[in-house]
């Protein structure tokens, strides 16, 4: 690729990954977890990575902001390219400012992700004095800022007998006070004021999930990771959340990966749906195709465990067999001991994913 | 009353709450949690009755109870027409051969120290008459078949099977003493969606063959849908409406349905869930609204639903609502 084709992919993706392999290492072979994937984001798109348990997608979420675990994980090939530069050959310092300003992350389990030592409003402090001194490079880590910024409270307000100089005494904190309470507002919390002093065990599921997604918005990053956003929660509450999440696409302009395991929550949210299976994707199209024209055996074996029939309606057709193992991969096409179409060629064959008409890509030999 | 397998009457299950704040404890208020409140309900010989709800509103609780694994509050259950409520604990351990649950979380609910045959004994084990009499090793390999599972099996630990397979093994130790009323209790919902839609079929097929009756209790309304005859939605405790499927999916009479109802996400990019959502949060169980459990977050709540709390009343034939406008959304 010349290099002026290059700039202008750049101004219209965000994020552009190029045959990612992810391997875990255990202790007698590497486990590939992701095998040559290959993405391409642009700007205020929402694409949802749809699979099963242990198909990648957390995986390749987790690889993108660099959060992943290393060892047991490796990159082993490929790129990440955001906004021009390749993720995986920065240094830790720089990634780490990338991350909430530039890539932000929400995880399925709100409590696990929120600290439950501090309360609300200064947890959402914290993400606005990131977003602030996003020049600045500060070595020290957000931890021991905000412990500096709790211990001196404590001494004035000691020394003053009040809790009231918090405000008086630190101007820039009421200015983060009125950005947090603003950006509670805008996850549709009723009273932020009364939410920025409670601890996170006060908080309910849906709640506590609208807090992250707030830290998430608060930085306004260009690119979010939802892993699992809605699967802890209630269908009313989630209903709530992914209207959330459209309008962030929509206002802040926000690409978003939405990983789900839901491909109903797909339907309702996506622009873009990547299917995948066993650490490859086998399909990708506009959300439309995957419901309407889908190619690939397994995506319409997902479609079928989908619709909801009635129970005097007959029964619904389930893929048979269990979900791969890692370790130990089928030969050729990874789906073919489950797909009931599979013929000779699969077993020995491994399909690459190729593009069958426009933008619509699909891993299968039965499409040729 | 021969006609139900299971009857349940009145049933009221509160929890104490230790502690609370200060000026409680001060004033000596007892607080309850009150998970299910005055519920009332019947399952047919050879039918499923499911049971949903958002987290909180007691539908656990309830699967719980009418297996008198937490003893009741108060309320009658009826099964095949007699109270277990009152029975002794001999009578109630030779009830439960007719009653079993299956749990959601597989790998919680199995020994992980035990090979599979084990955990299939141990139900048997517990009823003498059927170690004497059957042949033992037969009658597991033939409840592992039934549920899909190879005979090789059995000399196996839980941790060497997968996700939907432990759900089987579940299953078959729910089933190795042929009862007749299974509790599931979110079966599928730890499972993955390729893996859930088998385990669902299998449960049918189950049915079928042994002329089980299920209460199936689960969060998802599609999964809901696809299992049940009839279905109960519950809210903060309370059957607030119940019906048969159809009736309860494509004519909700109640607030909280159709907002439950419309916020299933549906498998079509051109069906949008609606936009109409609810405000606010399932109230906490401790304190409960006054009047209708739904007003404060009820779209149509008036002054009445603030006062008085409204009765499942039998709106169209076999379907009941707990509304004091259902029969305004009548259609």
């Amino acid at each position: 690729m010349s290099e002026a084709m290059s700039e202008t992919t750049n101004h219209r993706s965000v994020l552009d990954i190029n045959d990612l392999t992810v391997a875990y290492k255990t202790f007698n072979r590497n486990v590939v977890a992701l095998s040559n994937v290959s993405l391409d984001v642009p700007r205020a798109t929402i694409i949802a990575a749809v699979g099963e348990s242990g198909c990648g997608k957390s995986t390749l979420g987790l690889s993108i902001i660099g959060l992943l675990q290393r060892p047991p994980a490796m990159v082993t090939g490929g790129e990440i390219v955001f906004e021009g530069r390749d993720i995986l050959k920065v240094r830790e310092a720089e990634l780490s400012r990338l991350r909430g300003t530039g890539i932000s992350m929400i995880f399925q389990e709100p409590m696990s992700s929120l600290d439950p030592v501090y309360t609300v409003g200064q947890q959402l402090t914290e993400a606005i004095e990131v977003r602030e001194n996003r020049k600045q490079n500060r070595d020290y880590g957000p931890f021991e800022r905000t412990t500096a910024h709790h211990e001196s409270h404590n001494l004035a307000s000691r020394l003053l007998g009040t809790n009231n100089v918090r405000g008086a005494l630190n101007t820039a904190r009421r200015h983060y006070a009125a950005g947090a309470v603003e950006a509670l507002r805008n996850v549709q919390i009723s009273d932020p004021e009364r939410v920025l002093d409670k601890y996170p065990h006060e908080l309910s599921g849906g709640m506590a999930q609208r807090v992250m997604i707030a830290g998430a918005l608060v930085e306004r990053p260009s690119f979010l990771i939802a892993d699992e956003p809605t699967s802890a929660l209630d269908v009313t509450t989630q209903a709530q959340v992914l209207s959330l999440m459209r309008e962030l696409r929509d206002v802040v302009g926000t690409s978003i990966l939405f990983i789900t395991h839901d491909l109903a929550v797909a339907a309702q949210i996506a622009d873009q749906v990547i299917v995948m299976y066993a650490g490859e994707i086998v399909e990708q199209s506009s959300v439309k195709e995957i419901f309407q024209e889908h190619l690939h055996p397994y995506t319409e074996g997902l479609l079928n465990s989908f619709s909801s029939k009635y129970k005097d309606e007959g029964t619904m057709e389930a893929i048979s067999g269990d979900v791969p193992n890692l370790k130990n991969l089928p030969s050729g096409c990874r789906f073919h001991p489950r797909c009931k179409y599979a013929m000779e060629k699969c077993r020995l064959e491994h399909p690459e994913i190729r593009e069958t008409h426009q933008r619509h890509k699909v891993a299968c030999h039965l499409i040729s | 009353m021969q006609e139900q397998i299971l009857e349940v009457r009145n049933l009221v299950k509160y929890f104490p709450v230790r502690g609370g704040t200060i000026p409680s404890i001060l004033r000596k208020e007892k607080l309850w949690v009150k998970a299910v409140d005055d519920v009332s309900f019947m399952v047919g010989f050879n039918e499923t009755l499911g049971l949903v709800g958002e987290s909180g509103s007691g539908k656990t609780t309830i699967g719980r109870t009418i297996l008198i694994l937490e003893p009741p509050t108060r309320g009658e259950i009826l099964f095949k027409g007699e109270d277990i409520v009152k029975f002794g604990d001999e009578n109630l351990r030779l009830k439960r051969r007719e009653m079993q649950i299956v749990f959601q979380d597989p790998m919680s609910s199995l020994d992980p120290r035990q090979r599979l045959r084990d955990i299939l004994l141990e139900p048997l084990k517990a009823f003498h008459d059927y170690s004497k009499n059957l042949d033992q090793t037969k009658l597991m390999t033939e409840t592992l078949a039934s549920v899909g599972l190879p005979e090789d099996s059995l000399l196996r630990f839980p941790h060497q099977f997968s996700g939907g397979q432990r759900q089987r093994i579940a299953i078959a130790r729910a089933l190795i003493l042929n009862p007749k009323f299974l509790v599931l209790d979110e079966p599928t919902s730890a499972l993955d969606s390729s893996i859930q839609t088998q385990i669902l079929n299998l449960l049918r097929r189950l049915q079928q063959d042994r002329k089980l009756s299920f209460l199936f209790i689960s969060h998802n309304v599609n999964v809901v849908k696809y299992m049940a005859d009839r279905i109960a939605v519950m809210y903060c405790g309370k059957i607030i409406e119940t019906g048969r499927s159809r009736d309860i999916i494509e004519k909700p009479l109640h607030p909280y349905t159709m907002a439950l109802i419309s916020s299933v996400p549906q498998p079509d990019p051109e069906k949008n869930i609606s936009v109409e959502q609810l405000k606010g949060e399932v109230p906490s169980a401790v304190k409960v609204p006054s009047g209708c459990r739904f007003h404060p977050r009820c779209p149509f709540a008036q002054d009445i639903c603030k006062q008085v709390q409204p009765e499942l009343i039998e709106i169209e034939p076999e379907h009941w609502s707990a509304c004091h406008f259902s029969l305004s959304f009548k259609h």
